[in-house]
């Protein structure tokens, strides 16, 4: 970074002896007709920020802030319409954190038809420069649909774990749908003649090119991830389940169930291009490429069964959770801890798990929380902040009420 | 553009302007406001040049290439080496590729690149002009310039795959993907440096 690094407000001294070096932190946010905030500025004190409030109050739209400057989507949304408060023609975020040692500010400023971020100031010519700067893992009630929620809903969920763990993926994963629609339109204006099959073939080597790179770091990925959610499953539970699972690529028309077990790059690209060239008159009939990474899927089991089918609600909940837990524990391989946002995922949980959850949760790194009223007892998290959300206001409730 | 309603001329220039790549609405109406200030000398002598561009630039019948005589200036070298044609997406990669003094054969200019998704096939793009000079010409071989984006990526398989198709023997090649001149490994992007380690070579 040039001159700009240290333009921000001076370091303070205070926090720095409160905040670990290697911890990244986010010190303040500033929000602008986002959601139903008209205007909000948080500045945050170290340890646990837990935002507390009714329902449609605002809390879920402080987390996503802060998760849409980190990865520039929204779990809830894919327009900027729904973004953007109600008679307002642009919204704005702002946020301030320490990261290796140094303050960054990063912001967002989008209308409904465009969006800008800036990372001190200078411009990201593309979102996907925005991923590994701010590095959040967001626990949102939509989460715990990752058994429910069927194969897209997993793969979207691996993806963006992915991509912050290894921020290059962004635009090999875009270049790889993009190919893929290519060849699905070719496959739809075309026929199987010989000259039809050549324009549909002259996909096939960058489709498994790309591919291949998908399905090889999802699938370590997934099953890097799987590997560390096992853990935690047994420490949220204290119960003798084994979870166990395995990853399935359509393309190379194999399963994996350890992340020593994915085969080499090359490998998967061999194998990839073979099914592309084997399924070509199934895809002409079809008129879409029907296997690739784009059909893959991570299954799990507790005890042998399929999670999917056998597992309670309550089992479904520990699974997510732990999943949410093993991705911070990657992304905090290769980087200080990320900031976790918690959206009221301790509702209809049994106090017991909960209180080992949250021990988890605030054992590592900076955690922002929102309870209901009726639940905000039970944030008994050490040395938290509290504040009240309301109509879209927040402001801090001070230590004496 | 409501400001603009007592300028129909202003208006519509700012919107012609508009339309020309990487010129915003604001960049638009500086420019306008611009040219407005400019002499009628110059006025007039930037309005002959763009309005002579229909008439005396077209495309080289050959290969392509954009000229003033046809066949273009290179199509007719009789120093260029006759067996090699290069084969790139626009006009401009040729003017990139003669910069570099590297080469000396032959182009041919696609006009773009496959997109089944914008309704572009080959007939949309000079490739039957490319299979019938390689069945009249003694090309020996085929350098596949593309850029290396997906498209420009999936045009040179498709391109290859119909030069082997006519069993003429012709080699065909591509140019190297990698990591870029001067650069630094520790700055690379996975993808790059993984292309890179696939096409690495015998050191010479």
């Amino acid at each position: 970074m040039g001159s700009f690094g240290w333009t921000g407000r001076p370091l303070c001294l205070q926090n720095m002896r409160c905040v670990s070096n290697k911890r990244m932190h986010l010190l303040r946010l500033e929000i602008e007709n986002f959601r139903n905030i008209k205007k909000a500025s948080l500045e945050f004190p170290p340890g646990a920020q837990l935002l507390i409030g009714g329902n449609a109050q605002g809390k879920t739209s402080l987390l996503e802030a802060v998760y849409f400057l980190a990865t520039a989507t929204s779990h809830r949304t894919r327009s900027n319409r729904e973004l953007i408060r109600w008679g307002s023609p642009s919204a704005f975020l702002r946020a301030e954190y320490r990261k290796a040692g140094r303050d960054w500010s990063l912001t967002a400023g989008f209308s409904e038809k465009e969006r800008r971020f800036r990372l001190d100031g200078e411009a990201l010519a593309r979102s996907s420069d925005l991923y590994g700067n701010l590095r959040v893992v967001f626990f949102a009630p939509e989460d715990l649909e990752f058994l429910a929620g069927g194969p897209t809903f997993r793969r979207r969920m691996l993806d963006l774990s992915l991509c912050q763990r290894f921020p290059h993926m962004v635009r090999v994963l875009l270049d790889y749908r993009k190919a893929l629609k290519q060849r699905n339109s070719a496959l739809r204006g075309g026929d199987s003649s010989v000259s039809g099959k050549a324009l549909v073939r002259a996909w096939d080597r960058e489709l498994a090119r790309l591919g291949a790179l998908v399905i090889h770091s999802r699938a370590s990925h997934a099953l890097e991830l799987l590997d560390q959610t096992a853990g935690h499953y047994h420490d949220l539970t204290l119960s003798a389940e084994v979870l166990s699972g395995e990853y399935r690529s359509s393309g190379t028309r194999a399963a994996w169930s350890t992340s020593q077990g994915v085969p080499l790059l090359a490998e998967i690209e061999a194998a990839f291009l073979e099914t592309l060239v084997a399924n070509l008159d199934r895809d002409l009939a079809y008129r879409l490429t029907t296997c690739g990474p784009h059909r893959d899927d991570l299954v799990l089991r507790i005890d042998g069964r399929t999670a999917e089918k056998y597992a309670s609600q309550g089992q479904r909940r520990s699974i997510a959770l732990s999943l949410k837990l093993a991705e911070r524990d990657l992304l905090l391989e290769r980087d200080e801890p990320p900031i976790l946002l918690v959206d009221d995922v301790t509702h209809e949980m049994d106090i017991a798990r909960c209180t080992r959850f949250l021990e988890k949760v605030s054992s590592a790194g900076q955690a922002l929380l929102t309870f209901t009223e009726e639940e905000a007892h039970r944030g008994v998290v050490r040395e938290a902040t509290r504040w009240r959300v309301s109509e879209g206001e927040v402001r801090l409730i001070p230590s004496d009420e | 553009m409501k400001s603009f309603r007592n300028l129909p001329t202003v208006e519509s220039l700012i919107a012609e302007l508009n339309r020309l790549p990487g010129i915003g609405p604001k960049s638009a109406t500086a420019l306008a406001y611009h040219l407005v200030a400019e002499s009628p000398e110059r006025l007039r002598a930037l309005a002959e040049t763009i309005a002579a561009i229909p008439e005396r630039i077209r495309h080289c019948s050959l290969c392509g290439n954009l000229t003033e005589s046809d066949p273009c200036w290179i199509c007719v070298d009789s120093a260029r080496v006759r067996t090699e044609i290069c084969v790139v997406e626009g006009p401009l990669d040729v003017l990139s590729v003669e910069r570099t003094d590297a080469y000396h054969g032959l182009y041919h200019v696609l006009g773009g690149t496959l997109s089944p998704l914008d309704g572009i096939g080959p007939g949309e793009l000079r490739v039957r002009e490319l299979l019938e000079r390689l069945r009249s010409c003694e090309v020996r071989e085929i350098i596949l310039a593309t850029n290396p984006s997906v498209e420009g990526e999936a045009t040179a398989a498709y391109l290859k795959g119909v030069i082997h198709g006519l069993n003429l023997g012709i080699a065909v090649t591509r140019f190297a993907r990698g990591l870029p001149m001067g650069g630094d490994l520790a700055y690379a992007d996975a993808d790059t440096l993984s292309v890179a380690i696939q096409s690495r070579k015998a050191v010479e």
